[in-house]
């Protein structure tokens, strides 16, 4: 499933995937497939994006 | 083993190693290569594929080997090795598909480096089989291993530029 969420947070924040991916010390192919719904991310790669985008983990990654 | 295959042999591995000690000297901070968890993941799968695609086919090899077939003859040693690079292939083809070939920290040029290998080996080859012949005593000469290193570096680089390519479709 994709997480809208999280691109639309990103793009709150005008950053771009490489940029995010930088800010969290990951590629960004990671961020492109956290994004598509092809990678499920550990907790840690979660809570670093939290931090980056200024959200909580249930803004970014709780399915409703 | 004839006197200039021993001078040939000596001058590889001393010029192998020089090349190793400059390139040491040059890098002076050996920068460790970072991939992120999705990659290691990923390049995990691909070690177990790899694993089990050189298990099956030295298994086969032993099979045959036992059954005394002419064709595992004909391979010999270079067909051994030669089963190597596919296993090695198989892997980094996976992880570049995969995206899990290059590191975070890596130098974007890795490509082009690779590619000026695998043509050098494509040259070393012809040179030798030009010498050695393409079948040494009714077996597979060695330079089959350089045509053979030459063909996986292609792959490698071939199968990053589709991706590339199949990701700027995808983002357009």
């Amino acid at each position: 499933m994709k997480n809208l969420k999280l691109k639309a947070a990103r793009a709150g924040k005008d950053l771009s995937q490489q940029a995010l991916a930088d800010a969290v010390g990951v590629s960004r192919q990671t961020i492109n497939a956290i994004e598509k719904g092809d990678y499920n991310p550990t907790i840690k790669l979660c809570l670093a994006i939290c931090k980056v985008l200024d959200k909580t983990l249930d803004e970014l990654f709780w399915e409703d | 083993m004839s006197k200039y295959k021993l001078a040939g042999l000596i001058v590889g591995l001393g010029a192998g190693l020089i090349i190793l000690f400059v390139s040491k000297i040059l890098k002076k901070e050996s920068v460790e290569k970072k991939y992120d968890e999705r990659q290691m993941a990923i390049r995990g799968e691909c070690y177990k594929i790899s694993y089990w695609v050189l298990s099956a086919m030295v298994i086969v090899y032993a099979i045959l080997l036992g059954f005394d077939a002419e064709f595992i003859h004909f391979l010999g040693f270079v067909g051994l090795g030669l089963l190597f690079l596919i296993s090695i292939g198989v892997f980094a083809v996976l992880c570049v598909w995969n995206n899990a070939y290059e590191a975070i920290n890596e130098n974007k040029q890795w490509p082009l480096t690779l590619g000026i290998i695998g043509l050098s080996n494509f040259i070393i080859a012809f040179a030798n089989f030009s010498t050695t012949g393409f079948i040494v005593n009714g077996q597979l000469s060695f330079p089959w291993l350089n045509l053979g290193c030459a063909i996986l570096i292609f792959a490698v680089v071939l199968t990053k530029k589709l991706k590339d390519n199949a990701e700027e479709k995808e983002e357009e």
